[in-house]
């Protein structure tokens, strides 16, 4: 890989087009999954329901036909906090000291509930984040900011800008890859004038000396197309969410409320076992 | 004595590898660079052009083949790369990005600033590098860059990378999107610096830009080299090129054309001023038979 692939190592809101029955699905239904999953598994308290939710979650990538390899890969890059994470609940949160004490020393004590606790932060954080990388596998972010926008409708009379804020969202997780071949060509600009990029050393305070003189231009870069984009957008006539039709008319079928349930089903469960 | 600057063998390249998202840009070239010489690189969009020309200042290093500059062998990853990058300068395919600072000056002095020039001789070698290529030091140093219209940026892109002193200097789409005027000054430039012995390697899917500069051409489709030879050569050869999405230069057409009508007008011109000697050498020879 090269040293300057920025936009190889973003596998956050990537959409990986198929035509898998979950890419066919509504994207409501598929937000609302994604949002009992997240619940289900942020309130889970035993191995076996945290089990179950991987096994799902497996499941629900098989049926998408995402490579494991590939899914893995975001998970991969957060190992060593998880690790970092997991060896912290296990030493030190003292909420944690409960069951048989299997080692001790000074103010460390490792006991089995702290154990158990590591290993289901660790699992947790896992299945947290292949079930998001699934939603955004499967739902493309056009998908994603009108199922968004309709789920947020309800709200519009407590006055919550519903569209203002799903455009907000998608115009966010658009950019991330942009900014990310913007990092890419300034590096390259800046290597091809003798500026110190890559190369054979670098330990982490030198790849953030060599970080630091990106920002700026890239700031200001993102800032250039920010303005671009607002100009393209009213020369086209958008004057914001008030009175736009939509263009993709969502339908719930029978499929989509059926896996609803499904997933609503298996999220009890993951938190009750 | 013409010495080898550089030496590609065989260079594959995929980008992100090893995801749904893979793509061959190289798929086994070759290309050679020797000293002094204007060499062309043509193909159509997505031929890998750009991807070969990142290669030759080791921006990429060779995932699969040989990339030799300067003699230093880029497989090696202990090979410092900024004596490379320093030696053969890149200006981009949209040039007026490569420029990151604010003020001009300052976007032209990065380089030298980097190799250690201070004071007198860091502006000296400023204004050396800003007049090389038309742009009056006094008038532009302290202007904003983003101020500037497409032609200066290209020129103030182009006098960053001269201002290394490189002894290649790489062209991705110098002309594109340039007006006429600024395309024809910028091809004067170009022409300038080969004439003092810097070796060029200029990639373009504008033909007349080729035959005006280059002496060789490689021509790309696909990641691999579908054509080369000297530049007279591979240009004569309409059929082949319109074949490779590409055309030969207009003037070729038109002599063409003339051909068939059957006016026996000879030689291989590629620009409107052979063309020019070679329709009043076929007039001159009507008129006294």
């Amino acid at each position: 890989m090269s040293e300057f692939d920025f936009l190889g190592q973003v596998t956050i809101g990537q959409y990986l087009p198929g035509d898998s029955p979950l890419h066919r699905m509504d994207p409501r239904a598929k937000l609302l999954m994604a949002l009992a999953w997240i619940a289900a598994v942020v309130a889970c308290r035993s191995l076996l329901g945290m089990a179950l939710a991987a096994l799902a979650v497996a499941a629900g990538l098989w049926v998408a036909r995402i490579p494991a390899r590939f899914a893995l890969r975001s998970v991969w890059r957060a190992l060593p906090f998880l690790a970092l994470l997991a060896v912290l609940q296990v030493l030190v949160m003292p909420g944690n000291r409960t069951g048989a004490v299997l080692w001790q020393w000074w103010i460390v004590t490792v006991t089995t509930g702290g154990l158990l606790a590591g290993a289901l932060l660790v699992a947790r954080f896992v299945v947290l984040i292949l079930a998001i990388s699934l939603l955004s596998f499967t739902t493309g972010t056009n998908d994603l900011m009108h199922g968004l926008e309709h789920l947020l409708r309800p709200l519009q009379r407590l006055g919550l800008p519903a569209h203002e804020l799903a455009l907000t969202f998608d115009i966010a997780l658009r950019s991330v890859p942009l900014l990310a071949l913007e990092a890419e060509r300034l590096a390259k600009a800046q290597a091809s004038r003798g500026g110190e990029f890559g190369g054979a050393k670098g330990g982490a305070i030198r790849r953030v000396q060599q970080a630091l003189p990106l920002l700026v231009p890239l700031f200001l870069g993102a800032l250039q197309r920010a303005e671009r984009l607002a100009l393209a957008m009213e020369a086209r006539g958008y004057v914001g969410g008030r009175g736009r039709t939509q263009w993709v008319a969502l339908r719930m079928r029978s499929a989509d409320y059926v896996a609803l349930a499904l997933v609503l089903g298996i999220a009890v469960a993951v938190v009750l076992v | 004595m013409s010495e080898l600057l550089i030496d590609v063998r065989g260079l594959r390249h995929t980008y992100m590898p090893g995801t749904p998202f893979a793509s061959i840009a190289l798929d086994g070239v070759d290309f050679r660079l020797e000293s002094g010489e204007t060499v062309g690189v043509v193909g159509s969009t997505g031929a890998g052009k750009s991807t070969l020309l990142q290669h030759l200042n080791g921006l990429y290093r060779p995932q699969e083949g040989e990339v030799h500059v300067l003699g230093r062998d880029l497989r090696d990853p202990g090979q410092d790369l900024r004596e490379v990058r320093r030696s053969v300068g890149l200006v981009f395919q949209r040039p007026e990005q490569q420029i990151f600072s604010q003020y001009v000056g300052d976007d032209v002095a990065y380089g030298p600033r980097l190799l250690g020039l201070a004071g007198e001789a860091l502006r000296e070698r400023v204004r050396w590098a800003m007049d090389l290529v038309g742009l009056g030091f006094l008038d532009y140093k302290d202007r904003l860059t983003w101020t500037l219209s497409g032609g200066e940026q290209r020129k103030a892109a182009l006098a960053g990378v001269l201002a290394l002193q490189p002894r290649v200097l790489i062209l991705d789409e110098p002309t594109a999107g340039l007006d006429p005027q600024a395309r024809l000054g910028l091809l004067d430039d170009l022409r300038r610096l080969r004439a003092e012995g810097l070796a060029l390697v200029v990639a373009s899917h504008n033909m007349e830009d080729i035959a005006l500069l280059a002496d060789r051409l490689y021509v790309l489709q696909g990641g691999r080299v579908a054509l080369e030879g000297p530049a007279r050569q591979v240009l004569s050869q309409g059929e082949r090129l319109r074949a490779l999405g590409l055309d030969a230069p207009p003037v070729v057409n038109l002599l063409q054309a003339l051909r068939d009508l059957g006016v026996s007008v000879g030689g291989d011109s590629l620009t409107l001023d052979e063309a020019e000697e070679a329709l009043a050498a076929w007039l001159d020879g009507r008129r006294s038979p």
